[in-house]
């Protein structure tokens, strides 16, 4: 066994077009198998990451929507996998590729509209990530962005939703899952995303959230989610799309990053992994590849920090832009 | 998906694992072929989840099995039972799979579909688990939420002090524990609210004192930095305008316990300067600095000479910080350009 240790300082992608392509055609490993329950998820990564490299047309059309369709339940939910149970996560990825593939229309939205409003928790303004009721802000975020993107945020109650956000919020400017919980950089994406999209920024506290943000910057140009934590490509994103909805993207390092970023890449198989010489994923890579473009690196399309959608995917549905840089 | 590392295999070794996983491939599918609420189905669930704790969909079938199946119509010392074996499975899948949230929310429901949940011996397996990771959130969250349930087995005060006694021993484990100073954070509200004068002086006095000994212990250490703002306060007019009823405490209170804010301010200014004499290069020290000389130009009325001067100390900062902080340069700029 050896292990590769080659580097490159651009970004490979006609390698990652082909790793994100492989995904599906490894049925004859036992990961594939163990990860059934986040393919839908994988979906809306490699669709992203795709896209966002100019390859949208990598993943077939036709197979992306019909795969998307067997993924909905008569609820109106979409689960992780056909025959899976629903959630809200997999049902705002549904939406997120649809809307990527200008297919929207293919599902039942008034069905999705509903099944996203009935998860509101009337009394605190919270979200249920399914039926079983568990509360986290991600779901929060899952639920504005979703229904912002279909354009019925007017099935909700928004300020409720708001109210609880804030009740999140903590001593040094961030968000946590639930009240009383630890700042983490996956969570305020969650929160601040969530405020933009209902435009509510004007609830944070943008000089402190921001310096600790850009604090999360390590010496080796990666970012971590949580003081005295490793560094992890998917920060690149968490990290910095909040940065950017706040309009303080240029407080932390380009050019560190950029090399943090590159460096995860597997230079043989491709993808990006968490950090470099760990193995890659579909995950990292899409948020690897969304942070360099949100830096705008060049030859990539432009991020929407607040969907983590390709910017022209909102254009086309209209939606105004929510964050300040 | 997290820390595992490249490695690539040999033909040989490649071949060999397709054959091995094959056979596990199988198994797994066919378990996942069953949907009866049976005792055999709910023996599938526990291989398959030993796999795969993240499967959320088996858990939700578990969950079903256990309602609509095994437990149905079941006497209470019954329910009692099964439950309780089902923490002790929660407790050995989570020895390795520390991460999973999916987990935690098993444990949820077990506990409130129990008759009897023992939250004490709950809240002991949590501080047991933070032991071994004191930053895992799940942990500190699961802690909270036992706490929440305490509420009616236990005095306020009680609960508080148990708080206060634990992010303490965490403390002095580590100062750098920064869940254990937010958790601080969210308890010294509910302490000062509930003290007379006298505690509240106290309290406040010793959480100034923890948050400074830490500062003097590692400068370099940002945990206590945070807090130790935070105890400071911020003046109202330079947070953004919050919402009117949602809006936490506001810390500005804290300080005030301890006396007049704008003295505080000025005697922690001397304090620190002092502090950087020995460590020149301690960014946070001079962060904190800038921030103080800030917040003190809100504080009190200044004549224009006073401002301009504290303005020359912010400038002088800015500048040492974007030579020791380089990867931050823009954002001290930004400050040093916005200076009133
Ligand atoms: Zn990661």
């Amino acid at each position: 066994m050896s292990s590769s240790t080659t580097t490159s300082n651009v970004l490979l992608i006609d390698l990652h077009v082909k790793y994100i392509q492989s995904l599906d055609k490894k049925r004859d490993t036992l990961e594939y198998w163990i990860t059934e329950h986040l393919r839908l998820a994988g979906v809306y990564w490699g669709l992203t990451a795709l896209d966002l490299m100019n390859h949208v047309d990598a993943l077939d059309r036709d197979d992306v929507i019909a795969y998307v369709k067997s993924c909905q339940w008569p609820n109106g939910g979409f689960s992780g996998h056909v025959n899976h149970d629903p959630h809200l996560l997999y049902t705002l990825y549904a939406v997120q590729i649809l809307l990527i593939e200008d297919a929207i229309d293919a599902v039942d939205v008034d069905k999705i509209v509903e099944y996203v409003s009935d998860l509101q928790d009337k009394e605190t303004g919270a979200f249920k990530g399914d039926e079983w009721g568990e509360i986290d802000t991600r779901f929060s975020y899952s639920a504005l962005s979703c229904l912002s993107l279909l354009k019925r945020l007017d099935a909700i109650d928004v300020p409720k939703a708001v109210e609880f956000i804030m009740k999140c919020k903590n001593f040094d400017g961030g968000f946590g899952s639930t009240p009383g919980a630890e700042s983490h950089a996956g969570q305020i994406f969650c929160c601040v995303g969530a405020l933009a999209i209902v435009n509510s920024l004007h609830l944070v506290d943008g000089d402190l959230l921001g310096w600790w943000l850009c604090e999360r910057q390590l010496k080796n140009g990666g970012l971590n989610g949580r003081p005295q934590k490793l560094e992890d490509v998917c920060y690149s994103w968490w990290v910095l799309s909040a940065l950017s909805i706040l309009g303080k993207l240029h407080w932390i390092n380009k050019e560190k990053l950029f090399e943090f970023v590159l460096s995860a890449q597997d230079t043989e198989s491709g993808g990006i992994a968490d950090r470099p010489g760990d193995m890659a994923d579909v995950f990292h890579t899409v948020f690897g590849v969304a942070g360099l473009s949100l830096l705008g690196y060049p030859g990539l399309k432009l991020v929407d920090p607040v969907y983590c959608l390709p910017k022209h995917v909102i254009q086309r549905r209209g939606l105004a832009e929510r964050y300040k840089v | 998906m997290h820390g595992r590392r490249r490695v690539k295999p040999t033909a040989e070794a490649e071949r060999a694992r397709k054959e091995k996983e094959a056979v596990k491939i199988k198994e797994y599918r066919q378990l996942r072929s069953n949907h009866e609420y049976t005792q055999d189905a709910f023996e599938i669930t526990t291989k398959i989840l030993w796999q795969n704790p993240d499967f959320y969909t088996i858990w939700n079938f578990r969950r079903n099995i256990l309602i609509h199946g095994l437990l149905k119509d079941a006497p209470e010392d019954q329910r009692q039972e099964s439950l309780s074996e089902e923490l002790v499975f929660l407790q050995e899948i989570f020895q390795s799979n520390p991460k999973s949230y999916w987990i935690f929310n098993h444990r949820h429901w077990c506990l409130e579909t129990m008759p009897n949940p023992d939250w004490k011996k709950e809240l002991y397996l949590v501080e047991k688990m933070l032991e071994l990771d004191a930053r895992n959130f799940h942990g500190w969250d699961y802690r909270r939420y036992v706490k929440s349930k305490l509420v009616n087995s236990m005095q306020p005060k009680d609960l508080l002090q148990t708080d206060l006694d634990f992010t303490k021993k965490k403390l002095e484990q580590n100062f750098s524990n920064y869940s254990a100073w937010h958790q601080r954070s969210k308890l010294l509200p509910h302490l000062l609210s509930d003290a007379n004068e006298d505690e509240r002086k106290r309290l406040i006095d010793e959480e100034f004192g923890i948050a400074k000994s830490a500062i003097y212990t590692d400068p370099d250490d940002q945990s206590a930095w945070l807090y130790y703002w935070w105890l400071l306060g911020r003046e109202p007019h330079r947070i953004p305008v919050p919402g009117d009823s949602i809006h936490e405490e506001s810390s500005v209170a804290l300080v005030t316990i301890k006396g007049d804010r704008s003295t505080i301010i000025a005697d922690e200014i001397e304090e620190f300067k002092e502090l950087l004499e020995e460590e020149s290069n301690s960014k946070w020290c001079l962060q904190t600095l800038m921030h103080l000389y800030q917040e003190l130009k809100y504080a009190k009325k200044l004549d224009d000479s006073e401002v301009c001067k504290f303005n020359d100390e912010i400038v002088g900062i800015c500048d040492r910080l974007i030579k020791i902080d380089s990867m931050r340069a823009r954002r001290y700029e930004d400050i040093r350009n916005n200076l009133k």
